[in-house]
């Protein structure tokens, strides 16, 4: 993603910043956020509660429907915008649109690769019931980005198996 | 920043090298929503984890039992972080006794596994925390994706929830003004250069941590690999920033009389004691000083605030600053 402000360096940083429950973000490359005074300390996710005028030009607005909260550990949109942070491993299907729009901006449009734990590395068979289901699951909902992740992890189990 | 296949790691410039995995389990609300109780259940389930671990003997610590001295000593070993040596109630440590492997427990993460060493050694290390992430993982259920991958309660540690990290010692990049160019270059390629002890802290003695900033799209193995090809890109910048700078006598004459200061001093601050360390250490890379690396690396921790008020009960700042320097003399004779 490119940075908004010089529209030409990739973006590495990411600013946010929560007023009045109104929650603002920017995504700027190394230099300028320099240049606008924000640092390394800005690398990660939080909610840094001072104004920057040159910052805030940049801002777009965005406004966390209060109402969306995850049913198992009780964390609102609102909350989690403002942290920055997940309350248990449900909020990641809970707040699925949320992260669409904001996980393609701080690691590109990228899923994992690499390591599994040991309980859906097993059973392969076993597993491609499972991803089957979460296939269709997906499609049901119209989580077509995962559909597509959960398609192609078929496919490659699908020619594993017939190796 | 050149780029070339030639370029190599110096060793001698490696401080450490780090691994940390972050895990969560499935159960359990992550640990900003955990309740006392439940992170009191989860701390006794997880007491026993590695009670029979085949590699290492690893003990128990319960941080609210910790003293604020021993969390800072810790954290000044790099063993915990800031933010772990602060937290109470809901926390632990698995350490192992050789202190090479380590579990944080509720720290951001219910599980941060940790694996450090003196020196290069990120590939060993990521073998002996894969292990024991085997290990573990044959004992609890964690939360996992096909997608995130490790769900971590922070998105940006998502994927492989690996943060691998060499420290440097960096002085010629330090003295000539090229850091700020040598962490905008790397930030581009997803390496984060931080100071002494993580995010938002100083670089102190010329001392950086060279870490991955991206752990979602990137395997295990990849990041190691493209962290070491940055470290040996970083090492061949500071060599070339040596060149000329060392070879002046007046420059030699500095780093002596830094070794003398240090051999005779009856008083040292901190701050004073990490800008001599960081010159005698050169004079030691560069072959000027006969003085063991890893010994001097060694004295550096042990003359930080919390581990003097730990070992020598140096309470007040003066105190600390005349037992520094009792103890730098005794190491240095």
């Amino acid at each position: 993603m490119l940075c908004e402000n010089c529209k030409k360096n990739t973006a590495t940083t990411y600013f946010k910043q929560t007023v009045n429950g109104k929650t603002r973000e920017v995504f700027l490359c190394s230099e300028c956020a320099a240049k606008l005074g924000l640092g390394d300390s800005m690398m990660n996710f939080g909610n840094f509660g001072f104004g920057l005028s040159a910052v805030s030009d940049l801002l777009g607005t965005y406004s966390a429907p209060a109402a969306s909260r995850c049913p198992t550990c009780g964390m609102t949109l609102k909350e989690v915008s403002a942290s920055g942070m997940m309350g248990c491993a449900d909020c990641y299907d809970s707040f699925r649109d949320y992260l669409q729009r904001l996980l393609p901006r701080i690691s590109g449009n990228k899923s994992h690769t690499g390591k599994s734990p040991r309980a859906s590395a097993e059973k392969p068979e076993d597993d491609l019931t499972a991803l089957k289901e979460k296939l269709a699951q997906a499609i049901q909902t119209e989580n077509f980005e995962e559909a597509t992740v959960l398609r192609d992890k078929i496919r490659a189990l699908e020619s594993q198996n017939q190796e | 920043m050149k780029d070339n296949n030639e370029k190599r790691i110096d060793p001698n410039m490696v401080v450490s090298s780090r691994i940390r995995l972050a895990r969560n389990l499935k159960k359990y609300p992550f640990p900003s929503r955990l309740t006392d109780k439940a992170a009191a259940e989860m701390k006794q389930e997880l007491h026993g984890l590695l009670t029979d671990y085949p590699e290492e003997s690893f003990d128990f610590l319960d941080m609210k039992n910790v003293s604020s001295v021993q969390g800072g000593a810790m954290m000044e070993e790099h063993l915990i972080s800031p933010e772990f040596a602060k937290s109470g109630e809901q926390s632990a440590l698995l350490l192992g006794r050789s202190k090479r492997l380590s579990v944080m427990i509720n720290e951001e993460d219910h599980l941060r596994i940790q694996a450090m060493a003196p020196g290069s050694c990120l590939e060993e290390l990521y073998d002996d925390i894969n292990t024991l992430d085997d290990y573990i993982d044959g004992k609890v259920e964690y939360a996992f994706s096909e997608k995130y991958g490790y769900l971590t309660a922070c998105p940006t540690n998502l994927g492989t929830g690996i943060r691998a990290s060499v420290m440097l010692h960096l002085p010629a990049l330090t003295r000539r003004g090229l850091m700020d160019r040598v962490i905008h270059s790397v930030s581009q390629v997803g390496i984060t250069v931080r100071g002494l002890y993580g995010e938002g802290t100083q670089a102190g003695a010329c001392l950086y941590q060279v870490s991955n900033s991206v752990s979602l799209g990137m395997s295990e193995k990849e990041t190691v690999k493209l962290l070491n090809r940055i470290v040996a890109q970083i090492c061949d910048s500071e060599k070339t920033a040596r060149e000329h700078l060392y070879s002046e006598l007046r420059t030699q004459d500095d780093l002596f009389r830094s070794y003398g200061i240090l051999k005779e001093c009856r008083m040292l601050t901190s701050a004073e004691f990490r800008a001599l360390y960081s010159k005698v250490r050169l004079g030691a890379e560069l072959g000027l000083l006969s003085l063991n690396l890893s010994d001097l690396d060694r004295l550096f921790i042990e003359c930080q605030p919390y581990n003097l008020m730990l070992t020598g009960d140096a309470q007040s700042d003066g105190e600390r600053d005349q037992r520094r320097a009792e103890l730098v003399r005794e190491r240095l004779k």
